[in-house]
């Protein structure tokens, strides 16, 4: 998806006005952290060929129990540490749920988004949660060589999870077990744990996500994630990585990530209305999609002639 | 491959054409969402948008915080003057208004006011305690002393109009023990959930005789189940249920014609248009604008007197 990007990057440099201001940069950078720390969370577990639709839910429900313990402690610190909490406490239910008791993760994470988005919405009587230490607004708008220290997390994070896809042996169990799990069971690899964990570690992200949004927004809303889980299934999917498992990485994510917030300023920038910009980003995905199999195509002819 | 790569780039450059770069009075305008009342809310800010002089870059939230704040400050940095919004979320506005104040851009909310109204340049809403109060005085005077049994139906109480409607109408009839609140149902604004809670509360009280729909929105739900029941009657029929609404829209206003509703307190929409857009101005120039918050009272008008105050009623126009 590398060369979608840049030619969404050249189309709308080239054709908006304003697109290139750093201001636009920054402000592109913001709307880019959230999404890529959920998505980081979302590939793992596209990578073993699952699916967890509560990512969104758990953004909300970290969001708000991070804005609360703000608000009554006046504590940053424990703010963070609870809506991280929160991501931990609901991974552990998913990752029991689908790998001890063998529940599907379609099942087990569609009732995950439903409890916990009302649990969400319970906590804060459906209410934003608001008046959060100043020191809040400071972190959501420091910017560190240029950058929003929330686009620095998100890339510290992202890069992280891409060593240890690309450069560990359990990386490699990650991408055995989503290609062939009958094989990895075979190798020896304890493949409940690894769900276990993956699923564990999916939703402490997305946790992360919201709370990092808390950061942006200086508010924790129980609706926070509502349009989350779309776009962040979207990047993953726009990156490459397959849904069926084994195939895709960071890399992948990271460029999907950076089509969608792309698209939607750039559209936004160029006046679109809203459901034409919906409209393009169909159009854009499917162009983007009969792309990446040409060059795969490409790709694999080359290395075949090259074999002979 | 090139060739793809090329055809792919000149077809989006065709499609998009050259954004133009802004006019030199423009303002960004951020709402919440787009549908049926914030429709004509736009209609009228942009009349007043013109009438003013100015140009106007809209964009749509679309019920998302993240988005909003992305949009609001997308039009700051394509250099617009002022920013007139309708928050999404109150809580995060407080946030999204002293960013846009802090780069020198007025910021300033209609129509949803956002939690704390100090940091914007300027507000003005309607009402909605005035409009409450307005309603439960209506009831308490058309039961005249006798029983009646009222349900209240609720907007959302996670936003202010919500939560003041509700409370000023409960202000407003608290002491008169002939009026019994029945039913007290949170809609979230959602016209089926209306209709529910209808259908409930006729059911659970047969003798139901009046009706407070918080928003025009309702009216169908509410129409739908009193026709059902055999309960639709006109005002003045035999066993018509009182029913006090807000809002002024076409719907509004063509259910007091048909005299199907009793009474309707319109939202002053061209007046809180021109206001918003004058304020706007006012700041451009590095003038202070005051009051810093308006609330502007709704105008009732009923069956008897459409005739006469229509022309003031935007929905009947």
């Amino acid at each position: 998806m590398l060369p979608v990007m840049i030619i969404v990057f050249a189309v709308f440099a080239g054709t908006v006005d304003g697109f290139l201001s750093v201001a636009n940069m920054r402000n592109m950078a913001l709307q880019f952290s959230p999404l890529l720390i959920c998505a980081t969370g979302a590939t793992l577990v596209f990578l073993i060929g699952g699916i967890d639709l509560s990512a969104g839910a758990v953004m909300s429900l970290a969001a708000v129990g991070a804005a609360l313990v703000m608000r009554t402690t006046d504590s940053v610190v424990l703010g963070v540490a609870a809506g991280i909490a929160c991501g931990v406490a609901v991974g552990a239910v998913n990752g029991v749920a689908i790998a001890r008791f063998r529940l599907a993760a379609f099942v087990q994470t569609l009732a995950a988004l439903l409890t916990v988005r009302a649990i969400a919405f319970l906590l804060s009587d459906g209410r934003s949660v608001g008046k959060l230490p100043p020191l809040v607004r400071s972190i959501g708008r420091s910017y560190f060589l240029g950058l929003p220290v929330l686009m620095w997390l998100a890339l510290a994070i992202a890069a992280g999870v891409w060593m240890l896809l690309a450069r560990t042996s359990y990386g490699r169990r990650i991408y055995l077990v989503g290609a062939n799990r009958r094989a990895a069971i075979f190798s020896g690899i304890n493949v409940l744990r690894l769900e276990f964990q993956i699923y564990l570690a999916a939703a402490t992200l997305s946790a992360l996500g919201g709370v990092a949004a808390v950061m942006w927004l200086g508010a924790g809303a129980p609706v926070l994630g509502d349009n989350f889980l779309l776009q962040i299934i979207a990047a993953v999917v726009i990156g490459g990585t397959s849904i069926q498992g084994g195939y895709g990485g960071m890399m992948q994510t990271l460029s999907g990530a950076a089509i969608i917030v792309m698209l939607d300023r750039g559209l936004d920038l160029a006046g679109l209305a809203y459901y034409d910009q919906w409209i393009t980003l169909g159009f854009v995905i499917l162009a983007g999609s009969a792309l990446g199999g040409l060059l795969g195509r490409l790709h694999i002819r080359r290395a075949e002639k090259r074999k002979t | 491959m090139r060739n793809l790569a090329a055809t792919l780039l000149a077809t989006c450059v065709i499609a998009l054409g050259a954004a133009p770069a802004l006019a030199a009075d423009t303002i960004g305008i951020s709402f919440d969402k787009i549908e049926s009342f914030r429709e004509p809310e736009l209609k009228y800010l942009m009349e007043a948008v013109k009438k003013a002089g100015l140009e106007a870059e809209f964009a749509n939230a679309q019920e998302s915080a993240q988005r909003q704040a992305s949009q609001v400050q997308g039009l700051v940095s394509k250099g617009v003057k002022a920013i007139i919004a309708i928050p999404w979320d109150i809580e995060a506005a407080v946030t999204l208004a002293n960013d846009t104040v802090d780069a020198g851009v007025p910021f300033i909310t209609m129509d949803q006011a956002p939690s704390d109204t100090s940091v914007v340049t300027y507000h003005v809403g309607s009402d909605p305690c005035a409009d409450g109060k307005a309603a439960g005085e209506f009831f308490v005077k058309a039961a005249d002393g006798k029983t009646m049994k009222l349900l209240e139906l609720q907007g959302s109480l996670s936003n202010d109009n919500g939560i003041r409607r509700s409370g000023c109408l409960g202000e407003a009839i608290a002491g008169h023990k002939n009026i019994e609140i029945v039913a007290q149902v949170e809609t979230t604004w959602k016209p089926e959930l209306a209709l529910t809670a209808t259908e409930n509360a006729l059911q659970a009280h047969p003798d139901l005789n009046a009706i407070f729909c918080p928003w025009n929105g309702c009216l169908q739900g509410v129409f739908s189940v009193l026709e059902k029941n055999q309960k639709l009657k006109k005002v003045g029929e035999e066993g018509h249920i009182t029913i006090a609404t807000i809002d002024g829209t076409p719907l509004g206003c063509q259910s007091i014609r048909d005299g199907l509703i009793d009474i309707d307190i319109a939202t002053p929409l061209p007046a809180m248009g021109e206001k918003a857009v004058a304020a706007a101005l006012k700041a451009m120039k590095g003038e202070k604008v005051e009051p810093q918050v308006e609330f502007l009272p709704g105008v009732p008008y009923t069956p008897a007197n459409v005739g006469e105050v229509g022309s003031q009623i935007w929905g009947c126009n």
